[in-house]
């Protein structure tokens, strides 16, 4: 049961948003949806929930083709960034309006999130702030109980204080029940401790799809003076150096041996670490 | 099993805005029989005699146009909300579709109710519709079928307007912004260009012509010219609905 992609590709004229996409969200685990600016991730979520159309491929849910089914498009809910609720709803009639979709929404948890972000539910939808909005968002997908929930950049415009919340509210509710998320977000280091499983997605195509420690752990950092890392990194797969001075940095795929050579260390990677570094790479890619 | 969510949303906002315009018209007719009373009505007379004293308020003109308004500002509201909780296109649009018809049964019932309650203060001023305009020589429908006759022909033109409402606010919403250029000045450009030519053909003011007297025959006409506009205007919509991207409202 997932939601699967199958060579899905979107064109806007001549940009290709994705590009033959396979991939597949399941298994009641926290997805990581991760890419630069207008790399195609809201693009693939809106494929996904039949916001847009793709122009090839497919997209199952729990193997039922989406577009126009009701009945496999209920299955998905979507906090996106673009509010489609109409601007003179107030916010607890939104959220009554949810639960008469979703029977199961829990109206309590809701009214009790907001409480907590201190969301005024007699305020109307349009005349919320950048943050409140996002939190009258997620405050409906965090309450909404289908089985895979999507959150477009859940945090924009939220304070530490609020986001840290969020991200404390979303993994209990990952934990307590089997729903699968898909998050994406920009603020990987906040989010990385949720995120289960990675998917990087570059100028519209998947870079990876892995477990994030089987992602983290297939990389690490070499560090040292510059001409020592640059003889280490001979015929190594590098993904990303950086230069200070005399020393340098660089990312390098696969496993470090058990003991440095002289003069340099080994330092393992973390989420964001990582996917600069591939970004780096996939940018100089298309550069060349 | 998305189609009654819509439809309840819908429903309750259409009853809402329906009930304010019903009140309106219910007012103005109050007011104008005031009106009449102090100011005088439109009044026939033969040899300086006056022999009939009267003013006419029309009911299926706002109700029409009130329609089309719904139909343009409700259909795309319901496809957000339709797909932000999982409905397809399919289930919104004839969510509102259903709405629409159910609200125009409503608005043209209460005009049938209003009739016979005003016909029974017996006063100078007559309240007509569409049907009696065409066919009853704006008289108050009587009988029982002119009564039928009167609310399904308003009916009729009511899903017709809301029909073009919704086609007008569904293609301008897929359109790009040259698309909307081009479409809006070429409705107005078409338009002219139609009315010189039947004014320089014959043979087009004659089919024209022909095609109106046809309408205005027969009651039936009228309602099958109607119920076909009706059927053109949402079958369009929908084949709009079929692929376009739905989007968040714009400020």
């Amino acid at each position: 049961m997932a939601i699967e992609l199958k060579g899905v590709t979107k064109r806007y004229g001549a940009t290709t948003a994705l590009d033959k996409v396979s991939v597949s969200f399941g298994g009641g685990i926290v997805y990581g949806l991760l890419g630069a600016n207008g790399a195609g991730k809201t693009t693939m979520m809106n494929v996904i929930t039949n916001r847009i159309f793709a122009d090839e491929g497919e997209v199952l849910i729990d193997g039922e083709r989406a577009p126009g089914r009701d009945k496999a498009l209920g299955r998905v809910y979507m906090m996106a960034e673009a509010n489609l609720f109409p601007d003179s709803m107030k916010v607890e009639p939104a959220l009554r309006l949810t639960k008469s979709f979703y029977p199961t929404f829990d109206m309590d948890y809701a009214l009790a999130v907001a409480k907590r972000f201190e969301l005024p539910l007699k305020k109307k939808v349009k005349s919320l702030s950048t943050g409140y909005a996002s939190i009258f968002r997620l405050t409906l997908a965090l309450a909404v109980s289908t089985p895979y929930v999507i959150f477009d950049e859940p945090v924009l415009g939220l304070d530490a204080q609020h986001r840290d919340l969020f991200y404390r509210l979303l993994m209990e509710r990952a934990a307590q029940t089997e729903q699968t998320v898909i998050l994406s977000t920009h603020l990987i280091q906040e989010a990385a401790s949720l995120i289960s499983h990675a998917v990087i997605i570059h100028s519209g195509r998947i870079l990876r799809d892995m477990d994030t420690a089987a992602l983290t752990g297939a990389a690490y950092q070499v560090s040292g003076p510059a001409a020592a890392v640059d003889a280490y990194c001979a015929g190594r797969h590098v993904l990303n150096v950086n230069s200070l001075g005399g020393l340098k940095t660089a990312c390098v795929e696969g496993e470090p041996e058990a003991e440095a050579p002289a003069g340099l260390e080994f330092a393992g990677m973390d989420l964001q670490d990582y996917f600069i570094s591939l970004m780096n790479e996939a940018d100089r890619r298309e550069v060349k | 099993m998305r189609f009654a969510p819509i439809f309840k949303y819908r429903m309750r906002d259409c009853l809402i805005s329906g009930g304010v315009v019903m009140l309106v018209m219910v007012v103005m007719t109050v007011l104008s029989y005031f009106g009449i009373v102090t100011f005088g009505g439109y009044e026939e007379s033969v040899d300086g005699v006056v022999t009939e004293r009267f003013a006419t308020m029309n009911f299926t003109m706002p109700y029409v146009i009130f329609m089309f308004v719904v139909g343009i500002v409700t259909i795309r509201e319901d496809m957000r909300i339709g797909i932000q909780n999982g409905a397809g296109r399919t289930t919104s649009f004839l969510a509102n579709l259903a709405c629409l018809a159910a609200t125009a049964l409503l608005l043209n019932l209460n005009c049938l109710v209003f009739y016979k309650l005003w016909a029974l203060l017996d006063t100078e001023l007559i309240i007509i519709d569409l049907y009696s305009m065409a066919f009853l020589q704006e008289m108050t429908p009587d009988t029982l079928g002119e009564m039928l006759m009167c609310f399904i022909t308003g009916t009729a033109a009511s899903l017709a307007l809301a029909g073009c409402g919704v086609m007008l606010s569904l293609v301008y919403w897929r359109l790009g912004k040259a698309g909307k250029w081009i479409l809006s000045l070429g409705m107005g450009a078409a338009f002219i260009l139609f009315i010189n030519a039947s004014a320089s053909y014959d043979w087009l003011r004659l089919a024209l012509t022909n095609f109106f007297v046809w309408v205005v025959k027969a009651p039936i006409n009228m309602d099958v010219f109607f119920l076909a506009l009706a059927a053109v205007f949402f079958g369009i919509g929908r084949a709009v609905t079929l692929k376009n991207p739905i989007t968040a409202a714009t400020a």
